[in-house]
């Protein structure tokens, strides 16, 4: 954090690294819970959850598939 | 004295600390304010970037302009905006919310989604430090060192620089190695490349003369997958919170991620040209290694050995992001004590993951007849495939205006995102269709 002390003739500032400075306070996510999600944000998330499935299946096979393990 | 008005308290306390490069100062130029803040910001932004041109990607970028010369390099220019606006909402999240990102997913979406991104963030980031290991191995023999030899001392350096319990002595070695990719661009100069070319291949989208073929799709995925990977999301962010940087550091932090987002795409695209050299002679690519000691005999030894000296220092810089992002995500959501800045007792778990990775991933390439070009070019698809889900739950959480407040996304920056993320849907089903199909699109030449 920069600091500035005015002064009528000149102006310092204090330039601190940030591991020395002291803690700031953040958003805290523990208090806020699960996020709330709309009914559209459930069936993208759903819809996610089967995209990745299936993705991850046929990079499996394609990579067998090239290794020569499936023909 | 004239009458003195404190506007924020002095860090009296701050000041006792640090060593000479980083204790409190004092100056009275604005300017050189700004640019000490920057200076003492930067790091997470250029070792993110600079880290994403690992093994994998000297790999996928040099195959790509072996087999379509500079057919491919305004895909670089494509990729430079979203993989900085990308890293841009994760600098947010970090900053904000002084949390990781995978603490952020499993608090906020539950645990079933917590656990698959986890699981799939050391699935894929596992794979991706073997692929590290490999390239170290490879460069390493075309030099003649024994695989036995570069990759232990290798594992050991690795492991000898995160265990300091420094953050700084950390960020201060991997910047410096950060810097040395410079020398891409110093090589591929020397190729002399017509700057016509260049530019017009840079600025002027084009297909390579054969047209969309199985291996193109292939090619694009996995330069996409490259150069937006996953783990840069957990690893920046994780970064940002673990250098604690603050409100008043996101500005800074945003120049710093956007001049890395430029270097290492200019990384990039110099191993594009380089590769493109073996185009133009009509010599076929293997990997990297053999590219390498083809440019030897034509622009001589120090280009050879400069390419695999820089090839393994991708390599190691890639893996210690990677196992530091790996790391962070485990120790976030397993609720341990997970910082560089702590010794190792005080965070064994967060440490003992990283060594295990690194000595397991270690120990795989040593393996005799390991198949691991397929491995490093399979890991870039995978990972392309797994950056959908992650860009979307980066989407979900920069949109919270419950967590994030004002620092939640704009309307400009979610107009990106949803283009990016029904892009990177259409590449992955265009993938699934060809595996599925595979005469869907002709075969190639390579």
């Amino acid at each position: 954090m920069t600091t500035m002390t005015r002064d009528r003739e000149e102006r310092t500032y204090y330039v601190v690294h940030p591991l020395f400075d002291e803690p700031e306070e953040k958003v805290d996510p523990d208090k806020l819970g699960p996020m709330h999600l709309s009914l559209g944000g459930k069936i993208s998330l759903t819809c996610l959850r089967f995209y990745l499935i299936l993705m991850i299946a046929l990079a499996f096979y394609r990579v067998a598939v090239l290794a020569g393990v499936i023909h | 004295m004239s009458t003195r008005e404190q506007i924020v308290m002095a860090p009296a306390a701050a000041a006792a600390q640090g060593d000479a490069l980083v204790r409190t100062r004092a100056v009275r130029s604005p300017i050189l304010r700004h640019i000490l803040q920057y200076l003492m910001v930067f790091g997470p932004g250029l070792i993110v970037m600079v880290a994403d041109n690992d093994a994998g990607a000297v790999s996928t970028y040099t195959q790509a302009g072996a087999q379509y010369g500079m057919k491919l390099m305004w895909l670089m220019l494509l990729l430079l905006p979203v993989t900085y606006f990308c890293q841009e909402m994760v600098v947010r999240l970090g900053i904000a919310t002084g949390k990781g990102h995978a603490a952020m997913i499993y608090r906020r979406f539950g645990k079933w989604w917590g656990r698959f991104s986890l699981v799939d963030l050391e699935l894929v980031n596992f794979l991706t430090l073997v692929t590290e290991f490999a390239a170290v191995s490879l460069a390493f023999s075309k030099i003649g060192v024994s695989p036995y030899i570069s990759v232990t001392i290798a594992a050991a350096g690795l492991i000898t620089m995160v265990v300091t319990g420094s953050y700084l002595r950390w960020e201060r070695v991997t910047v410096f190695l950060c810097l040395l990719d410079a020398g891409w661009l110093i090589f591929a100069l020397n190729t002399h490349p017509s700057a016509i070319e260049v530019a017009r291949n840079v600025l002027v989208p084009s297909l390579p003369e054969e047209g969309i073929t199985s291996n193109l799709i292939f090619v694009v995925i996995a330069i996409v997958g490259t150069t937006v990977a996953p783990w840069q999301l957990f690893f920046q962010q994780s970064c940002v919170a673990d250098k604690r940087l603050r409100f008043a550091d996101l500005n800074k932090e945003r120049l710093d991620t956007f001049l890395a987002a430029c270097f290492t795409v200019a990384a990039a695209g110099s191993m594009m040209l380089l590769g493109n050299v073996l185009h133009t002679r009509g010599i076929r690519y293997t990997d990297p290694a053999q590219m390498a000691t083809v440019l030897g005999p034509i622009y001589g030894p120090l280009v050879k050995y400069g390419v695999l000296l820089l090839m393994a220092n991708a390599a190691v810089l890639g893996a210690t992001a990677i196992s530091l992002a790996s790391s962070w995500a485990y120790s976030e959501v397993m609720g341990w004590t997970h910082s560089l800045s702590r010794k190792f007792s005080e965070a064994p778990g967060f440490y003992s993951v990283y060594i295990a990775a690194i000595m397991a991933a270690a120990a795989i390439v040593l393996i005799p007849r390991a198949p691991l070009q397929l491995i490093i070019m399979g890991v870039q698809v995978l990972a392309g495939l797994m950056l959908p889900s992650a860009i979307i739950f980066l989407q979900l959480l920069l949109n919270d205006r419950e967590l994030l407040g004002k620092y939640a996304n704009k309307r400009w920056n979610n107009v990106i995102n949803w283009t990016v993320i029904v892009v990177l849907f259409v590449l992955s089903l265009i993938l699934a269709a060809q595996v599925m199909l595979p005469n869907l699109f002709p075969a190639s030449q390579y």
